[in-house]
């Protein structure tokens, strides 16, 4: 019964999301974009005039590229809509006076931003490995393994950012107020390395192409687990703080 | 009520010491990728040093181009010598260059004539004589592109004292521009205009002999498989040997499998104690070249 309303507010959550005309944007952006590259790419390979065989890096190139800029992005539109969008229309109030406890409605909240990083990775995975059989088929099917560990791995990282969001959008009564510290902050964190390297190690935005780790038997498991270790501490303090201000919020 | 606050605070207490350590932990863990870039910046405060250096190009197992270079260079008395030897497999020849009182001398191994070029020494004092490493913005530009690629490179220590500092890469883990350039090079050697061109110019340069005669006419399926970076770092953090392995697969016209390997192979010694060799032309043949414009494409 208790999980139940859980349950129950995660699919209404996911649906209100998904009636939203952003959402399904945004996710036809995510199949287009492996799609549109791919398609440069066999555009360059046939005009080198020679078989440069680079469909086998599809994948890993537009995890790279979600991971980076995409995804974080959507992630911020979406916490926004989830939280700061729904108190400003004062629909929130609504789900409210339901039988659901703050901190069940929060963690529905939340599993519906999970969900939609899943989403958003499977969708990248297969477009890409669709491009890149196409490109060079037998070339690629050595790399299905490899490729679908290192976005299952791109979760945690997202995952973070997610809720780094999502505790932004507590601070914020309007949207626009809240996407812009939250853009202002992901620029921020992306320039740091180049202004501070020695600092990049603290910052969740830098572990962002964590996957590369998990690729193969490059990195050694405590190297691993070290960054496990930065990600998840992100997200606990991220959904910790966020769940008390969301706790004490007048509706 | 007051329950739930105390859990809440606590996760997110135990979130914070869990960044703390982990932050600390990564923080203080040995790159490779540190111990090497420290090294390089040694040889690069180096006054002098001779660099001892082959490339070797296989196909197959077969050897298609092979080059030996040796150099001394000397940055506080403005002096280098250098001598290459290039084969292809079957062919072997040998060029030699000195850098001396502000003149670069050619010898072509073969014509008995030394070639002189005119450099006015200023030329490469740029920095003022002094030899320093890439600037600092580069480096952390590079840092920040490479991101976690860094993390894959390891470090050992090695029996006397020093390390081993090692990047190894296959498959999915070559970075797709990596690849592309990679692939793109083997090809260009190998194919078409540039092959034809490269030898072209061999007929008319002694300097420059076809090199690329042997190379597999790769066409298809053209891909770099693997990476290998190994760097060997002395017990005084001097980079002493550096090797870089890179194989690259694709197939000919006729199907046939080619691997490509391509390894480079860097000494480096004789730190601040190197004297560069100087050639003394009193009574050789000597052709002295003026072009202010076009210089040697190494004095830009």
């Amino acid at each position: 019964m208790l999980m139940h309303s859980l349950k129950a507010n995660w699919l209404n959550e996911m649906e209100k999301l998904w009636v939203q005309r952003r959402t399904k944007g945004f996710l036809l952006l995510t199949l287009l974009i492996p799609a549109a590259a791919a398609a440069a790419m066999a555009l360059l390979q046939r005009s080198a005039g020679f078989g440069l065989e680079l469909g086998g890096d599809v994948p890993m190139l537009m995890l790279g590229l979600f991971t980076t800029l995409f995804l974080p992005l959507f992630l911020m539109m979406t916490a926004v809509d989830l939280f700061t969008g729904e108190a400003a229309a004062r629909t929130l109030k609504l789900a409210l006076v339901r039988p659901i406890t703050r901190a069940k409605l929060f963690a529905s909240k939340v599993l519906a931003l999970a969900a939609y990083i899943a989403v958003h990775l499977a969708a990248v995975w297969l477009t890409s490995v669709a491009a890149g059989l196409l490109l060079n088929g037998p070339g690629m099917l050595g790399r299905l393994a490899g490729s679908a560990l290192a976005y299952a791995v791109a979760f945690a990282p997202m995952f973070a950012i997610g809720l780094i969001a999502v505790l932004i959008a507590q601070r914020f009564t309007s949207s626009a107020g809240a996407l812009g510290l939250m853009i202002f902050v992901f620029a921020a964190a992306k320039l740091l390395p180049y202004v501070l390297p020695e600092a990049a190690v603290w910052s969740v935005f830098s572990h962002t192409d964590w996957h590369t780790l998990w690729v193969g038997d490059g990195a050694s498991a405590g190297k691993r687990l070290n960054t496990f270790f930065i990600l998840v501490s992100y997200s606990m303090m991220a959904y910790m703080g966020s769940l008390m201000m969301f706790e004490r919020k007048p509706f | 009520m007051k329950k739930k606050w105390v859990t809440m605070g606590a996760v997110f207490g135990i979130g914070a010491v869990m960044l703390t350590a982990s932050g600390l932990s990564a923080m203080a863990s040995t790159s490779g990728y540190e111990a090497y870039k420290s090294a390089v910046k040694n040889v690069h405060s180096a006054a002098s040093m001779t660099t001892g250096g082959t490339i070797t190009v296989t196909d197959n197992g077969r050897t298609v181009l092979s080059a030996d270079l040796t150099a001394k260079i000397n940055h506080d008395r403005d002096a280098m010598s250098a001598a290459v030897t290039v084969g292809d497999g079957s062919e072997e020849h040998t060029m030699n260059m000195y850098r001396q009182d502000g003149q670069i001398i050619l010898d072509d191994g073969k014509s008995g004539v030394y070639k002189r070029i005119e450099t006015g020494g200023e030329h490469w004092k740029k920095d003022g004589g002094q030899h320093v490493g890439p600037p600092a913005h580069a480096e952390r530009i590079i840092d920040a592109l490479m991101g976690s690629l860094k993390d894959l490179a390891t470090v050992e220590a090695t029996a006397d004292g020093g390390k081993l500092a090692s990047l190894h890469l296959s498959g999915s883990q070559i970075p797709a521009v990596a690849n592309a350039v990679g692939s793109l090079f083997v090809s260009n050697m190998s194919n078409g205009e540039h092959g034809a061109h490269w030898g072209g110019e061999a007929a008319q340069n002694p300097m420059h002999p076809n090199w690329t005669a042997n190379w597999p006419k790769l066409t298809d399926q053209i891909s770099v498989e693997q990476i290998e970076l190994d760097a060997d770092i002395n017990p005084s953090n001097y980079l002493e040997r550096q090797e870089a392995e890179i194989v690259i697969t694709g197939k000919d016209e006729s199907g046939a499998s080619h691997e490509v390997v391509i390894t480079v192979d860097v000494d480096l010694s004789g730190f601040n104690e190197t004297v560069p060799d100087a050639i003394d032309l009193t009574g050789k043949q000597v052709e002295t070249i003026r072009n202010e414009e076009n210089g040697p494409p190494w004095a830009h």
